[in-house]
């Protein structure tokens, strides 16, 4: 526990490959693997399997419950179905020949084939995606993440402000969470005195917690001048990287540009 | 509201070439903001910043039940400018998304350039837009605080959304036909709970320690290019969302000249919602007119407000 705060569960704690690996290396490769994800053609098929399988050998990689990083992920894919689905039966009005029907249940069903590959396509691109960021952020520090950002070209003072904002999320986070019990506490979540009133109360909420929130930023700006804070932050330098480091980021770079170039060539041929 | 459609759009839902372009708009703002927000910051503020954008990310947990499970909750950009200015804002609001992106994985890294557009640039900057139009308009009432707060909040959540719908359907991932009148029609309802919402905060601090509000509203912080910046997006995106969602042709056309659509979708575009208004055959001009009369539909709620705040300020 953090004082005052849940400890943030995002980053599991380990001792795996994946875990030790320099955070700048770690925001490469998956910077790499978006990017791939983003370039395939809708229809790739086998380049998506081979994403699936790379995926699933790093997820071995970070020696974590399987389970937890698979449920994360799926939480977050569940709310895109709601978009895509219906997207396949949006146009099943205009029979033109690109749609087929489906008897089912006695429904006549119809859809466009063309949509349905599409959306598959966007669902393949969007869960791997999704699964890989819920890996690298599983494994990586969001502090080693920061640096590694800094590193890319983030600038300084926004590094700061999401230094002292990862610092009291959770704190705050906390405050929030014990406003809602409060609330509920006195049974105001969902009870009759209409929406406006309810919203208003939401807000109320908000401004207290925002006004508790800047009395709290300037307690934080005490305690930072007490210990001879200037205006300076003074940041953890980074080892340059090592010619493996630097090896291990250009084959990922290459691995996917291969995979794309073959995707497209495939699709030519 | 859990909106069906996601105003984090997710990886996967953007053409590189879309996804891209917006990350390198994006950098350039949120650099003149860093500029901006540098000059009049004083050291003592970097924590407030970094707390606030806590407290804003913290913030949008506090919901509200709206009707059958759904609750409204709050994304924060209109309060952010009414707190801190629209250049700090907008760096508060991109310090929230970021950390929504790469840390929740609400919202995708590639394509957070984009979010950081529609949230941290076009919210913002729509909201000091309407924030400085209700100044104009009512001037130095009693009741400006509250109307600004509503107005902000629901206009910067519905033009950011219809921003979002024109993304996805440049990208070829949703055709604008449905995109473009599901976010409109959607966010319209959400950004009425973040109006309220923002009313609610705003009222609690006007009560109770006016003068963070108050300092914002004297210095104006030579912000009329936001201001500027915020009628040209509200425009541009009130004019083109419309024209695109029943013009589809000239957008299909666009996308397929970038190279964005991988599929030809024949079939795609055949559903144009029944947008027209009796009297008026002009699809692009009836949805244009259903945009303005929701606008008015606003306005008229928030001198309602007025009102009503006056009412009781003189009662007591």
């Amino acid at each position: 526990m953090t004082p005052g705060g849940r400890q943030p569960d995002v980053y599991l704690p380990g001792q795996s490959l994946l875990h030790r690996t320099d955070a700048r290396v770690k925001a490469a490769l998956l910077i790499a693997c978006l990017l791939t994800l983003g370039l395939l053609p809708v229809r790739a098929w086998l380049m998506y399997l081979i994403m699936a399988g790379l995926t699933a050998i790093a997820l071995l990689l970070a020696e974590l419950p399987l389970v937890v990083l698979l449920r994360r992920a799926l939480i977050l894919e569940l709310p895109l179905l709601l978009v895509l689905i219906p997207q396949i039966f949006l146009n099943g009005e205009t029979g033109t020949a690109a749609n087929e029907s489906l008897r089912l249940l006695g429904w006549q069903l119809v859809f466009s084939p063309l949509a349905l590959q599409k959306v598959l396509g966007i669902l393949a691109r969007s869960a791997l995606s999704i699964q890989c960021a819920v890996l690298i952020t599983a494994t990586t520090r969001f502090e080693d993440l920061l640096g590694a950002l800094h590193a890319l070209g983030l600038p300084s003072m926004l590094m700061a402000i999401l230094a002292l904002m990862w610092r009291y999320l959770f704190v705050i986070m906390a405050e929030a969470q014990r406003m809602l019990q409060a609330r509920l506490a006195r049974s105001a979540g969902s009870s009759p005195p209409g929406l406006l009133w309810r919203a208003r109360v939401t807000g109320g909420m908000l401004g207290a917690l925002l006004l508790r929130s800047i009395q709290r930023s300037q307690r934080i700006f005490q305690a930072m001048q007490a210990r001879g804070y200037n205006g300076r932050l003074i940041l953890s330098r980074l080892d340059p990287l090592t010619n493996a480091q630097r090896l291990a980021v250009a084959a990922f770079a290459a691995g996917g540009a291969v995979l794309v170039l073959l995707a497209r060539w495939m699709a030519v041929g | 509201m859990k909106a069906p459609v996601p105003m984090h759009i997710p990886d996967g839902f953007l053409s590189l070439a879309v996804a891209l372009v917006l990350w390198l708009v994006s950098i350039a703002f949120i650099g003149l903001a860093l500029k901006r927000a540098g000059k009049e910051l004083p050291e003592e503020r970097l924590p407030l910043v970094g707390v606030l954008a806590a407290a804003i990310f913290a913030g949008q947990m506090l919901n509200f039940s709206v009707a059958g499970g759904t609750s409204g909750h709050l994304l924060g950009s209109a309060l952010a400018v009414m707190l801190l200015g629209p250049w700090t804002a907008a760096l508060v609001m991109a310090c929230v998304v970021s950390v929504q992106a790469l840390i929740f994985q609400d919202g995708g890294v590639i394509a957070l350039g984009a979010n950081l557009f529609n949230m941290a640039i076009v919210g913002v900057a729509v909201a000091y837009f309407a924030a400085s139009l209700c100044r104009r308009l009512f001037g130095k009432r009693k009741g400006l605080p509250f109307v600004s707060a509503f107005a902000a909040g629901w206009l910067s959540i519905f033009i950011a959304s219809l921003a979002a719908a024109l993304e996805l359907a440049v990208s070829g991932t949703s055709p604008a036909a449905i995109a473009v009148p599901a976010m409109a029609g959607i966010h319209a309802l959400i950004g009425i709970g973040e109006g309220l919402i923002t009313f609610g905060a705003v009222s609690l601090i006007m009560a109770s320690f006016p003068q963070l509000l108050d300092s914002e509203a004297h210095k104006k912080s030579k912000a009329s290019l936001v201001a500027t910046a915020g009628l040209v997006f509200t425009l541009a995106l009130l004019v083109l969302s419309p024209l695109a969602s029943s013009k589809p042709d000239g957008l299909e056309w666009v996308a397929e000249k970038l190279g964005f659509l991988q599929l030809a979708q024949d079939p795609f575009f055949n559903i144009i919602p029944d947008y027209v208004m009796p009297g008026v055959h002009n699809e692009a001009v009836a949805t244009i007119l259903a945009g303005v009369i929701g606008c008015a539909i606003v306005i008229a709620l928030a001198w309602l407000i007025v009102k009503r705040k006056q009412g009781e300020a003189s009662k007591s």
